[in-house]
């Protein structure tokens, strides 16, 4: 299963991103080591949530979006698209906890 | 009888179970406000989303004067709860959640069910002690 949250900064220490379309970063989590990645549509002035909704799920294989928020448009497109949508709670506060959480899922 | 309040959807749980106001405050149960989901859910979509009244009750799926008798009622105990510095809890309600979602016991997560299976383990923590949210 192949995750993905939203981090501020390109470190495998980074806090977690309150926004998801428009964060700087994202951290795919398959393996044990996360693999970290630009957005590319962070600065995209309009339609920000489909462009990188269908990057992450259509070309990447994410099946698992992790985020303490997700905007309106890319919850509707995970629900149509039956992708898992996980609400992180607040004591999550950096990548390295989520990959903590993670690790202990194996 | 008074007609019974129509059901509306919401998206996802929130994020927090409520709000504790910084300094003096009581936490008598019948000074703290009870922000219904449905409630959050119009503040949510209405003030955070901006969307326009006609596309939000679309959403929530109830008529457009229904979506204004729920935001208006949030408003108020948003407003009460500020000003007199009360608790507010969000929760209860006459909503119902778009698909099933639980609430992880152990890394305290809230996740859905996208395919209606059921959920097997927490898919966050792998934890398999998770309760049912309910709407």
């Amino acid at each position: 299963m192949k995750l993905v949250v939203p981090i501020s900064t390109y470190s495998l220490d980074s806090a977690l991103s309150m926004q998801f379309a428009r964060s700087a970063f994202f951290a795919i989590l398959d393996g044990t080591l996360p693999v970290l990645l630009a957005n590319p549509y962070a600065n995209n002035p309009l339609h920000a949530g489909r462009k990188v909704f269908n990057m992450l799920v259509n070309e990447m294989g994410v099946s698992t979006l992790a985020a303490y928020e997700l905007g309106l448009k890319i919850q509707q497109m995970a629900l149509k698209n039956k992708v898992q949508i996980i609400v992180l709670d607040a004591k999550i506060r950096n990548l390295q906890d989520v990959v903590y959480y993670r690790n202990r899922n194996k | 009888m008074a007609r019974p309040r129509q059901i509306s959807k919401i998206q996802s749980p929130p994020r927090v179970k409520g709000f504790m106001p910084l300094g003096h405050y009581t936490q008598e149960p019948e000074r703290i406000v009870m922000l219904h989901l449905e409630e959050y859910e119009a503040i949510r979509l209405l003030d955070y989303e901006h969307l326009s009244q006609e596309e939000a009750s679309g959403f929530m799926q109830v008529s457009r004067p229904t979506l204004t008798r729920i935001y208006e009622r949030a408003r108020f105990k948003i407003a009460s709860a500020l000003t007199e510095g009360r608790q507010v809890i969000i929760e209860g309600g006459t909503a119902i959640f778009e698909g099933r979602w639980f609430a992880c016991l152990a890394c305290r997560s809230k996740f859905n069910d996208p395919v209606g299976k059921g959920a097997e383990c927490c898919p966050l923590c792998g934890s398999n002690q998770y309760e049912r949210v309910k709407g």
